[in-house]
């Protein structure tokens, strides 16, 4: 059976995707889920991986080609079949479309290729037929609807076929967890312990290796005095209004970065993208991880609007109930670890952005005040950490000293 | 709680108004004693009341429907009985260009305390002209309320709730429904327009529908059952306003939707609900959305071509099974 290699569609914007390098060559034996390419779409690069065993034939093998969705980029051919044989048997099962009609043929072997062929190839022109309940809920579970089988009229896929492929993947996952505990157990005589990766250590691990692989950090800290911020915040919660220093900085990210756009991109293949949007995304730790649901449009959004959108998606984040919409198209990342008593840190740029703001404790200092004398003043620490292929280290400072001002004289965050 | 027939609770009702309220009066075409109205809702009324509150009418709706938009106006609540709702196509005008838009066009400043009580539906070989169920056509009115209650108890307390109406309201029941016999409380109860009553939770099927089609979504749900599918029966009781999000809720939990009434489908409330469901409901849907509705055909006279134009609960039954997977087929 021949099973094709296309260009998924892994975001709802996503019209093409580029690939960067090929890890297996052509005609060489490849595994499932062997990484076969990365490729890299206008949100995020990542690895795809092989959809079936056997030999693959290459069909794009250059380099830094924009493709679009739905392209065939190679095929991947069961080990006793030969590749020309299968490959006119695609052919046919194509212009068969999804009727799956028997087509006559002298050779009745082939003529089954072709039913069970059409049927399974993942071929662009097959529209998925679902309920909107049943993409709901795979929209809810993260599931993939193209691996599924309708049992409603015309195919379609409705809920109970979601509930079923889910007991089926949950029965496979108990038998491979089960595999990998004796595999850990194994390793204990090396004086290590072994533990697998969760899905979400995976997903940071990968991020973080891309963006030390790609992005070139640069670190700028600046450190700004809060006392009318703090008084501020203290007289909205008389007021009635829970506005954590996040929201305010997030507000203030929001209005800097307007003028500073260059900071609101990120680069790809040779050139800077710049996003037309501001969508702050901002770190949320959880067990074993730690998660960056996006505010979108932060700019245009009110300082209210702000807090109640950063508290309902935290809260989301905790209680695992967004979708992965929510995390989605982030332009620029703000983390925080105002709670953990530290007094700067840098973290990590994500890879489809081009800086990221780290924010440290509000903390009692000496400060000199404007009479020259020393007293006691809120302190808090901005660490702004951007791509130097995009931007260098004035245009940082300039950015950051905006932030900075807007904190110290929150009275310029109104105007 | 005692159990009395729907004739006998809209009697009630009116009764009850006219002794809370002497504004209130009856005006129609014989219903005044011995003869008490067609249907005999208005039955020993006009003994007990006297002929200046139960009045007979010429033969003229247009008359009655004007006259008693005049008496809303000067302040009275008239209650206006059309005999036939087949009949308000005479009195339309008074009905949907003057009732309807008075309190609009005068800037809120008269209110149009008015009643059209009348009555549709099949079922009695009544013909082409007096058994349409046009419903829709006011429900399409801004301005406008369509009551259609399917039990006693609605009955009595949606006809208390739109006596006391200070807007237009068209009240139409059904003439299969005058004699069915349901608990009605014996205290002054006054239910509220525009909500809809879930008459049976179940889970696997909304059911969606009004008047008298609620007893034959209730016979279709008993039916089903037997091949396991549950049905929740909504009884919308008010066709406008529209009670969408009780609707909505039952979708939610349900994920498939049915919509059945005696008017013809093309053009019917169901198209309306199931418009609204789509646009709101969207992601809950897990089937497409039936609609059960009479055969687009004049009512015929003769029993047996009338019951095939009108729908029935096996409709409702074929159209639940069409949308639940490995569904039974059904043979009645």
């Amino acid at each position: 059976m021949t099973t094709p290699v296309i260009i998924q569609k892994m975001g709802q914007q996503m019209e093409s995707g580029t690939i960067t390098e090929w890890f297996v060559n052509d005609g060489e034996q490849v595994i499932m889920d062997d990484p076969l390419f990365s490729m890299e779409t206008d949100k995020l690069e990542v690895e795809v991986t092989a959809p079936a065993s056997g030999h693959i034939k290459v069909l794009h093998a250059e380099k830094v080609e924009e493709l679009p969705v739905g392209e065939v980029v190679a095929y991947i051919y069961d080990e006793e079949e030969s590749e020309e044989e299968t490959h006119q048997v695609n052919q046919v099962a194509v212009t068969s479309g999804e009727e799956s009609k028997p087509i006559k043929n002298e050779n009745t072997s082939i003529t089954k290729e072709i039913v069970t062929g059409a049927s399974k190839v993942n071929s662009p022109e097959r529209r998925i037929i679902a309920s909107p309940y049943a993409r709901k809920l795979a929209r809810q579970y993260q599931l993939d609807l193209s691996e599924m089988n309708g049992s409603a009229s015309n195919g379609r896929i409705i809920a109970q076929d979601i509930l079923a492929f889910i007991e089926k993947q949950e029965k496979k996952k108990k038998s491979s967890v089960s595999v990998s505990d004796q595999a850990a157990s194994k390793d204990v005589n090396d004086g290590t312990n072994a533990f697998p990766l969760s899905p979400m250590r995976k997903a940071i691990t990968k991020t973080v290796e891309q963006s030390a692989r790609t992005i070139v950090p640069v670190t700028i800290t600046k450190s700004v005095q809060v006392d009318k911020l703090v008084s501020l915040r203290e007289e909205l919660k008389e007021e009635g209004y829970a506005i954590s220093p996040n929201d305010f900085i997030i507000y203030a990210v929001s209005r800097s970065l307007k003028k500073f756009m260059t900071f609101n991109s990120v680069f790809s293949q040779d050139q800077v993208r710049q996003y037309q949007d501001i969508h702050i995304g901002f770190a949320v730790a959880v067990d074993d991880g730690l998660m960056i649901p996006v505010i979108r449009h932060a700019d245009k959004k009110s300082l209210s609007e702000i807090a109640d959108g950063r508290k309902w998606l935290v809260e989301g984040v905790r209680d695992q109930k967004l979708t992965n919409e929510y995390f989605e198209g982030g332009t620029f990342s703000i983390s925080s670890l105002g709670n953990y008593d530290i007094d700067s840190f840098s973290p990590v740029v994500y890879p489809t952005q081009a800086a990221i703001l780290g924010i440290g404790s509000i903390q009692k200092q000496p400060v000199v005040n404007k009479n020259g004398n020393l007293e006691v003043g809120h302190v808090l620490s901005l660490s702004l950490v951007f791509d130097h292929r995009v931007n260098d280290g004035k245009p940082g400072a300039e950015l950051l000293n905006d932030i900075g001002s807007k904190l110290e004289n929150p009275i310029k965050l109104i105007i | 709680m005692r159990t009395i027939r729907y004739r006998d609770a809209l009697r009630e009702a009116i009764r009850e108004e006219m002794t809370r309220d002497t504004s209130v009066f009856i005006m129609g075409e014989d219903i005044e004693d011995p003869f008490g109205g067609s249907y005999k809702v208005t039955k020993g009324l006009s003994t007990e009341f006297g002929k200046e509150r139960v009045r007979n009418t010429p033969i003229s709706e247009l008359a009655i429907a004007g006259a008693a938009l005049g008496a809303a106006i000067t302040g009275m609540r008239p209650i206006a009985e059309i005999m036939y709702l087949d009949f308000t196509t005479l009195s339309i005008d008074q009905i949907v260009n003057q009732a309807a838009k008075i309190r609009y066009m005068s800037g809120g400043q008269v209110q149009v305390p008015l009643v059209i009580r009348t009555q549709e539906g099949s079922g009695n070989s009544s013909g082409a002209q007096h058994g349409q169920c046009l419903e829709a056509w006011y429900a399409h009115i801004p301005g406008l309320k369509v009551v259609m209650p399917a039990t006693p108890a609605d009955a009595k307390g949606l006809l208390k709730a739109s006596i006391r109406e200070d807007n237009p309201v068209v009240f139409i029941e059904n003439k299969m429904l005058y004699n069915i016999k349901g608990e009605v409380s014996d205290k002054d109860e006054v239910l509220g327009i525009g909500k809809a009553n879930i008459i049976r939770e179940g889970q696997d099927v909304t059911i969606v529908s009004y008047s008298r089609m609620v007893h034959e979504s209730i016979k279709a749900a008993d039916s089903l059952l037997e091949e396991g599918i549950s049905a929740e029966i909504i009884d919308l009781r008010t066709i406008a306003p529209l009670d969408i999000d009780t609707i909505l809720r039952s979708v939610a939990k349900t994920h498939r939707l049915v919509i059945a009434h005696e008017a013809v489908v093309n053009g019917g409330i169901g198209g309306e609900v199931a418009a609204r469901v789509i646009k709101e409901g969207f992601d809950e849907l897990d089937a497409p959305i039936e609609r059960v509705g009479s055969k687009a055909s004049p009512l015929p006279f003769s029993p047996l071509l009338e019951k095939e134009i009108v729908c029935d609960f096996n409709d409702i039954v074929t159209a639940v099974q069409s949308i639940i997977p490995n569904a039974k087929e059904v043979t009645i």
